[in-house]
């Protein structure tokens, strides 16, 4: 897929304003890995910055004919990105289960966001590290990470008390982090604990049939 | 709160590591324009240095991926949906997580003989839409037009944009009214010629003029509209409700709920000040609060009203909270446009949990009926059995 020439967004996007959906699609995989991962750390929810970047793209679709009159439409898609997070980010501060959401999750929390890292392997340890868990740890634990839910909204789709959710996920957070910290090799200081959020981004298997 | 505090806080909200008074200090210090302005330039820095990288090909990129490729490419009209839905969608895409009936009444598992019936024509869930009428009595339909100028009236022109309507009145010479009504099952956006915008839930409306001239900005409405408007205390905006009704603004968010055959009027401040006028009372407004108005007149004021079960309809959601099935099945008649018809006694039960908005109705009665709620559709009408 990949032809190693050097890439001009510019072009791409004058492509895209001409109606191309192959180049719209190329430009989106070209910048959604970025784009997610800056729209996670300043929302610190996975289906934030889902729908945030699912916004702009749609945006950029349907602003498309105006790339052709702009010096430099990156600064377009730049602006309406920060548009778009400021007007998620604004009615998601409000929202009860947003903050009870980001308490649970910095209260246990896996992760060091700065440690950012786009090795594609560390990816594949974390997608085995998760189909690894058992059952019941591993759904709390998606459920939780990947879709947002609170312990209290867990505890309702799994029938089981809020006490044992935040069990599940603590148990899962430690047997992801000792797996990896085994086929890595790398000791706890240096992982401590790496960045899931780098890990998540490419490849996470999303199971959706399963949870939803 | 200095900007050097603001920014350790925020680099801890990127790191996760803040405690929980941080974390809450952090989310409101954020509402602060001049913070939130912080974070959007940091935002945009980390924006601007993105460099294009290998071909994203994960399973979360192609789930993104395919949702925008269904707005754009799939939909015959774009986009928009998603716009005013989307946040419920993604998640509770065909799911209804939580929703379950408790209280007074139980039901046996020997009660739940629901009849299979197979719901061969089934209701999907309202839209973006609504019928605009003009000054000369003229009538639009909004749901299937394309963006671009609708109509032109003494010098306001009005705009349809990513399905919200929106006006120019830079030429306007006079003031005329339009009207804008969402029926069963709509809901629709509109930008007012001050820059305030209203959001109409189902069966509602809004009569403004298409320029504010004068020394007011008088808007009429009825049922549910959510109001953010631009500041002007030279103007105030007033929202007139009924002829005893009056909600006097002077720059805000709120949401006025005021259905025929609800009980009393309710305004809910979300943020900034309003005055509620009755016609022998004023009533100030701080956010938070709400006022219920009752046909007598008699104001109550809440003070800790629940904010996100107010607002669900504008994020795309049900929200059940402490509801009786009678209100519970209300709301379905206004989004589904249906009749419910109850055989015997309404079952008193209280409800609890969120659904979204954009299930179809045969979605929503099968996750009444795992509550024990027995109901069948037949046309357009729900039947509920007791």
């Amino acid at each position: 897929m990949s032809t190693g020439q050097p890439y001009n967004e510019t072009e791409l996007l004058r492509r895209i304003a001409d109606g191309d959906q192959d180049a719209f699609s190329e430009f989106f995989r070209r910048y959604f890995d970025q784009l997610y991962l800056i729209m996670f750390k300043y929302t610190n929810r996975n289906i934030d910055a889902e729908d945030i970047v699912q916004a702009v793209f749609v945006k950029a679709w349907e602003k498309r004919q105006v790339f052709n009159e702009m010096e430099d439409p990156m600064s377009w898609f730049f602006v309406t990105a920060r548009n778009e997070y400021q007007d998620r980010f604004r009615k998601s501060r409000l929202s009860r289960r947003y903050q009870q959401y980001l308490q649970e999750v910095f209260d246990q929390s896996d992760i060091s966001p700065e440690s950012i890292l786009t090795n594609k392997e560390y990816a594949n340890i974390y997608h085995q590290a998760i189909s690894n868990l058992p059952e019941k740890q591993r759904m709390a634990y998606k459920l939780s990470r990947e879709n947002g839910l609170t312990y209290d909204e867990i505890a309702t789709e799994m029938k089981v008390e809020k006490s044992t959710v935040k069990e599940h996920i603590g148990r899962a957070i430690r047997s992801i982090r000792a797996f990896f910290l085994s086929q890595t090799g790398q000791t706890d200081d240096f992982l401590l604990f790496l960045l899931f959020f780098k890990l998540l981004s490419p490849s996470i298997l999303y199971h959706s049939s399963l949870y939803i | 709160m200095t900007e050097d505090q603001f920014i350790r806080l925020l680099e801890g909200f990127h790191h996760r590591r803040l405690s929980k008074e941080e974390l809450l200090s952090f989310l409101k210090a954020a509402e602060d324009p001049r913070f939130e302005s912080l974070i959007g330039e940091r935002l945009h820095m980390e924006l601007a240095q993105m460099r294009a990288s290998s071909i994203a090909e994960g399973q979360r990129a192609d789930k993104v991926w395919q949702n925008i490729h269904t707005a754009v490419f799939a939909a015959p009209k774009p986009a928009h949906r998603i716009h005013f839905l989307r946040m419920a969608w993604v998640r509770y895409a065909a799911a209804v997580i939580i929703l379950f009936a408790i209280g007074a009444y139980f039901w046996t598992s020997g009660k739940r003989q629901h009849q299979d019936v197979a719901v061969s024509t089934d209701i999907a869930p309202g839209h973006e839409g609504a019928i605009l009428t003009l000054a000369d009595g003229t009538q639009v339909k909004l749901d299937s037009m394309d963006n671009g100028t609708v109509a032109e009236q003494k010098g306001t022109k009005v705009l349809l944009k990513d399905g919200s309507l929106a006006y120019n009145a830079s030429n306007a010479s006079a003031m005329t009214f339009n009207t804008m009504t969402t029926p069963n099952g709509r809901q629709f956006s509109i930008r007012l010629p001050d820059g305030s915008r209203a959001w109409l839930n189902a069966a509602s409306s809004i009569t403004y003029p298409t320029a504010f001239i004068g020394k007011e900005r008088p808007v009429t409405i009825t049922g549910e509209v959510y109001f953010e408007i631009a500041g002007d205390p030279a103007k105030p905006f007033k929202v007139k409700v009924n002829d005893k009704t009056e909600i006097e603004v002077l720059g805000t968010s709120f949401n006025v709920k005021a259905y025929p055959g609800d009980a009393t009027i309710n305004t809910t401040l979300l943020t900034g000040a309003v005055r509620l006028y009755t016609s022998d009372h004023v009533q100030p407004l701080k956010p938070g609060e709400q006022t219920r108005v009752k046909q007598d007149g008699e104001i109550q004021l809440i003070r800790n009203a629940d904010i996100q079960k107010i607002m669900a309809w504008k994020n795309g959601l049900f929200n059940f909270q402490d509801e009786s099935l009678e209100e519970v099945m209300k709301q379905l008649e206004r989004w589904y446009d249906i009749k419910i018809r109850y055989i015997g006694d309404p079952p008193k039960a209280k409800f609890f949990g969120e659904v979204g908005r954009d299930l179809t109705l045969s979605q929503v009665i099968e996750t009444l009926r795992e509550v024990g709620i027995q109901c069948n559709i037949e046309g357009h009408t729900l039947i509920v059995t007791h």
